[in-house]
């Protein structure tokens, strides 16, 4: 038996004893190797008579072979008897669960060579070595820097790169989900700039907080970083809800963006019942107005201009309660204060960015002074993303399966996620279709949320790739890990990751859930970095190589 | 080489008793020795087999004669015994010894020195010797012994786990005075003695998974 340390097999742990595929294999520590070497979210290896198994370390537990060992223990100052007895009658299990199985003998594979890992679908007998995983090992899983693959940062204690495979990443929805300041909008810049640089499909980023476009806030070291569009200009148009604010940063707007009454439908005022504080009966009335009068398109601005005593023959005609007409009226007069809703002739903002994303170039849209202004994020992500849903299902049928014809997969990302797809309205709204008919129409969605608990089950089930940072409520947590396999184990590795910088990847994208170490994001070292050029492709249309 | 200092006079598989050849003159408690002589012409005797010294009794030669004291007038036990020279022939120091390994006659057989019970046990009249420092450290690569020890039928009570540590410690004192003969085992190198104590406190351990209290008082009694 080896027991050396070399880089390519890692470190004698112990040998299996016990376990399941579904809960994991229990590792029984070798009395060389200390349990407080051992952490929950890191790797091993396991040697069956066949296979070497890669799995994820996902709890560590104490154990005496008789209970008596727990009423008779040795003297504290007796070190012999607690060195003999750690490892022996007492010793610590560690349970692994098998995920994948690598290739014969790693010395003979080097990270980012195309290796065939296939899911376990069995586990290593008993008495099978562990071993800590190499770095050689987590290179065959997870290190392939190339032209799909995206460097996001390092497992846990060791060097080795984690890469997303950005071209699956792309083929389904995603999410980022984390309490706040876990570094949710840092993952998702690096995302972005991985899906930028390794595939072909373009973002429409509803901006919220103006963190992706020009430049972003570290709140931590006080300063700001680059956006995308600093990074990649031609490969990135930057609209805005607030002209103003986006020239005092120094730049032109590629568009300002202006919504008409006219492209404002029941459905989008049906995602604002919370923020609006509209009753669901309000919200049925909604609907109705488009018949009153024969008011179609125009009913939002026509029921704004209306006076008050015209509310009751609204309420007679449509068989409301006046009250209920007379409360959406006043709530729905709020909208008269965002300056970007109104009448406007032409569609030119929409026209804009269906004419960027078309032409290859990712779409950040600023809310500039509105960032604190649900109703306002809500609305305009609402009515663009139905205009550009509708245009790309379009384009799509009209493409008859010719991809020369084809639009570029479209990813959008949305924060508060939950407002747009929770129970109550993901069946009724442009995100709940986008998120069930996955890309027939190369359409998906990466969503950002603090509390995917509130998202609707079904949405959650069709996200691809889950991205997670710390989670807290159980909600949550259970939402996050809903549909994988292993949840349970899982659940403990989540608990306990840092609480920034640091996330569980699983799905789609990835061989298997890994924690990572996010890589460093800000300095101009990690920009550099980014902007090597690696294996990219060229882009259709582009006029740079990127990476 | 040690001369011999007891003869076997009574042998089966798990044990023998053999009588010193001197009166008290017997190996102490959980030493490690050997009946058979290994510099006798190859082919005669037995092959050697290793026993540790687990019950030391003296009394009368002949069991049927009770023993009477003596030493009412005398000032001292030496003086009893100087006295009474005839003492030395009507009593006799036996001690049992549990088998707990053998090897062929030039101890460098395919197998060398085996823990384990032999196929035959020795034959009565083999020589018995104390073990030399070379013997004990290659006896001391491996605790599989222990097993034997711990289940002898003839040790149990408070004695046998005295004679379990006795024995271990004088494993432990021996590769001490043998240094800086490396003792290898198992790719692990013990060469200190730290390391082999927790080398047989871990065997000890192994074989007493399910008696927390019996182990705790044994490794207790290793480092007394
Ligand atoms: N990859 C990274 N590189 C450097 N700093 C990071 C990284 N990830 C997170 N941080 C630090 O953590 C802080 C919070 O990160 P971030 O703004 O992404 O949080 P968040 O999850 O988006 O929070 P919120 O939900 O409030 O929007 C950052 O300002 C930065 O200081
Ligand atoms: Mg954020």
């Amino acid at each position: 038996m080896t027991t050396n340390h070399t880089p390519n097999n890692g470190t004698y742990m112990g040998m299996v004893i016990g376990g399941s595929l579904e809960a994991g294999v229990e590792v029984k520590l070798a009395p060389t190797a200390s349990v407080e070497d051992v952490k929950v979210g890191t790797f091993m290896t396991l040697a069956g008579e066949r296979s070497r198994f890669m799995g994820l370390v996902t709890d560590v537990q104490l154990r005496a072979t008789d209970p008596a060992f727990a009423a008779v223990t040795p003297d504290p100052d007796d070190t012999l008897s607690a060195q003999v007895m750690a490892g022996t009658t007492a010793y610590a299990v560690v349970k692994v669960r098998p995920q994948i199985v690598l290739p014969e003998i790693a010395g003979d594979v080097k990270p980012g060579e195309d290796v065939e890992l296939s899911p376990a679908k069995t586990i290593p007998a008993h008495f099978s070595r562990a071993f800590t995983a190499s770095e050689t090992d987590i290179g065959i899983v997870f290190g392939k820097e190339d032209a799909r693959h995206f460097y996001v940062g390092n497992p846990l204690d060791l060097e080795a790169k984690v890469c997303l495979d950005m071209q699956r990443f792309v083929e389904r929805s995603s999410g980022v989900f984390g309490k706040s300041g876990t570094g949710k909008s840092f993952l998702t810049r690096l995302v972005l700039i991985g899906m930028a640089q390794k595939t072909s499909a373009v973002s429409l980023v509803f901006d919220m907080h103006s963190e992706y476009g020009w430049s972003g806030q570290d709140t931590d070291r006080s300063r700001q970083v680059k956006g995308l569009k600093q990074l990649f200009p031609s490969r990135v148009a930057v609209f805005t809800l607030d002209e103003e604010s986006t020239r005092r940063k120094g730049i032109t707007p590629d568009g300002v963006v202006r919504i008409g009454y006219d492209q404002v439908e029941p459905e989008d005022i049906q995602l604002l019942a919370e923020t609006l504080n509209l009753t669901p009966n309000a919200v049925q009335a909604a609907y109705r107005l488009p018949r009153y009068n024969g008011w179609g398109k125009q009913w939002l601005e026509k029921f704004l201009e209306v006076e008050p005593p015209q509310l009751q023959d609204i309420a007679i005609q449509l068989s409301e309660s006046p009250m209920t007409i007379e409360a959406l009226h006043r709530r729905l007069e709020r909208l008269k204060r965002l300056p970007f809703i109104g009448t406007f002739p032409d569609e030119q903002a929409i026209h804009g960015i269906l004419d960027s994303l078309k032409r290859g170039r990712h779409v950040v849209l600023e809310f500039g002074r509105y960032r604190n202004s649900l109703d306002a994020y809500i609305l305009v992500a609402s009515v663009l993303t139905r205009r550009i849903h509708d245009h790309w299902t379009q384009q799509v049928e009209h493409a008859q399966g010719d991809s020369a014809k084809e639009p570029p997969p479209l990813v959008i990302v949305i924060e508060e996620a939950h407002k747009f797809l929770s129970p109550d309205v993901a069946s009724q709204t442009t995100f709940g279709t986008i998120a069930r008919e996955l890309r027939k129409y190369k359409v998906t969605l990466l969503v950002i949320d603090q509390r995917p608990g509130s998202i609707d089950s079904e949405v959650m089930s069709q996200i691809g790739t889950k991205i997670v940072c710390l989670l807290d409520n159980e909600k949550d947590i259970d939402a996050a890990l809903s549909g994988v396999a292993g949840a349970r184990a899982l659940r403990e590795v989540l608990a306990r990751m840092e609480s920034k910088q640091q996330a569980l990847f699983l799905g789609h994208a990835l061989p298997m859930p890994v924690v990572v170490r996010i890589r460093e994001y800000g300095s101009e070292d990690s920009y550099r970095q980014l902007l090597q050029p690696t294996t990219a492709r060229r882009k259709d249309g582009g006029d740079e190589l990127f990476g | 080489m040690t001369g011999k200092v007891a003869e076997v006079v009574e042998s089966s598989s798990t044990f023998f008793v053999a009588q010193c050849y001197r009166l008290y003159d017997a190996p102490p408690l959980g030493a490690l020795v050997r009946a058979g002589d290994p510099s006798a012409t190859l082919g005669t005797g037995s092959d050697l087999i290793y026993g540790i010294v687990c019950n030391v009794a003296t009394g009368p030669l002949d069991t049927g004669r009770r023993v009477l004291p003596r030493g009412e007038a005398e000032e001292s036990e030496e003086d009893l015994y100087r006295e009474n020279p005839q003492l030395s022939h009507v009593l006799a120091t036996r001690f049992e010894a549990a088998i707990v390994a053998h090897s062929t006659k030039d101890g460098r057989g395919k197998d060398g020195l085996r823990q384990g019970l032999p196929p035959l046990p020795p034959h009565v009249h083999a020589f018995v010797f104390p073990c030399e420092p070379s013997e004990l450290a290659q006896f001391a690569k491996d605790f599989r012994f222990l097993h034997l020890l711990l289940t002898a039928p003839n040790l149990s009570g408070p004695a046998a786990d005295e004679v379990i540590s006795a024995c271990l410690r004088a494993l432990v004192a021996s590769n001490k005075a043998q240094n800086p003969v490396p003792i290898t085992s198992g790719g692990k190198a013990p060469t200190d003695e730290r390391a082999l104590l927790l080398q047989a406190g871990r065997a000890l351990a192994r074989e007493l998974t399910d008696d927390a209290h019996r182990l705790n008082t044994l490794l207790r009694g290793l480092t007394q």
